[in-house]
């Protein structure tokens, strides 16, 4: 859906921009602004997504220049939010800034109504939809940066393994492996997560 | 051991399907506008750049331009064989009228 029907052709707003003409930029603002949000949100704490999608505009803006016309304008849209939500998660681990937030005492019951309810009752809250999402946003803290991203791609969204690979420029053989491990690392939070939840279970009942 | 992986799984289970659920995330009218003011001030300053590099360009050209002149000169001076201490003396020699060194001497 490169071309809009009714609509001016991205490659053409693209090279009024191009000659100058900045004020065109708002028609790619408007027109993608969604697209940008729809992905940065999956991968960036809601609270920070103003700011990335940002990012991501002004990295457009700076790299219009060279996008090559041959390739559709939203794809290599998608290529630049994912690599700058990648980008953003680096320079957090590597200024180990990220808040390593504990889980909560809320988030501990949160565990128990997992594994205690069944699973159609859950997401009609939408407190509980707000404490999977953190509870998913501290096991992600506990990977690596590209394990977060290839882990939040291929496992949490589906994407394949080629379109994750084109997406984040890395080889296919790269992503595969990189998955296979973060998965297994999150699964290993996941069971060290449920253990201490029994040792508390446990501390609580010998207090009682 | 067995309850720990069907436990694993659910909680799995649960985590994609959070992230799958599609959030209402609402884009307000002063991010657009922000990002917008943002994107002028760096075509502001990437025509300033321009200018920068334009006005440098010609600096250079005539730079160039008074070297390859500079050159011509020097060249000439040592055909002709003048030095600047010769015409000094010739000019003051051949001050008839005393331009050179009234203009000199007076304050």
């Amino acid at each position: 859906m490169d071309q809009i029907q009714g609509e001016t052709h991205d490659n053409e707003i693209i090279k009024r921009i191009l000659d100058g003409n900045i004020n065109e930029f708002e028609l790619l603002l408007k027109r993608y602004q969604g697209f940008v949000f729809g992905i940065v949100t999956r991968h960036i704490p809601h609270e920070m997504a103003e700011e990335i999608a940002h990012n991501v505009f002004i990295k457009v803006y700076n790299s219009l220049p060279t996008f090559k016309s041959k390739t559709p304008f939203k794809h290599w849209l998608s290529k630049v939010t994912v690599r700058t939500c990648y980008d953003h998660w680096r320079k957090q681990y590597n200024s180990r800034e990220t808040a390593m937030s504990s889980l909560t005492e809320k988030h501990d019951k949160w565990l128990e109504t997992v594994i205690t309810s069944r699973s159609s009752e859950f997401f009609e809250k939408e407190e509980f939809i707000k404490e999977t999402r953190e509870t998913l946003n501290w096991a992600l803290g506990k990977l690596s940066a590209k394990e977060r991203m290839v882990l939040s791609m291929v496992y949490l969204e589906g994407f394949s393994v080629r379109e994750t690979a084109t997406l984040l420029s890395w080889s296919v053989v790269n992503v595969k492996v990189r998955s296979y491990r973060a998965r297994k690392k999150l699964r290993k939070h996941l069971v060290k997560l449920l253990e201490q939840r029994g040792e508390i279970g446990r501390g609580r009942g010998n207090k009682t | 051991m067995k309850r720990n992986v069907e436990d694993i799984k659910k909680i799995e289970e649960i985590l994609v399907t959070a992230h799958r659920i599609e959030s209402n995330f609402v884009v307000t009218q002063e991010w657009q506008e922000r990002v917008m003011k943002h994107i002028c001030q760096i075509a502001a300053s990437k025509i300033q750049i321009n200018d920068d590099r334009v006005f440098s360009k010609i600096i250079w050209r005539f730079a160039t331009a008074v070297s390859v002149f500079a050159g011509i000169f020097l060249l000439y001076a040592i055909n002709t064989d003048v030095n600047h201490e010769s015409v000094m003396v010739n000019m003051f020699l051949n001050d008839p009228l005393n331009f050179i060194v009234s203009q000199i001497v007076s304050p």
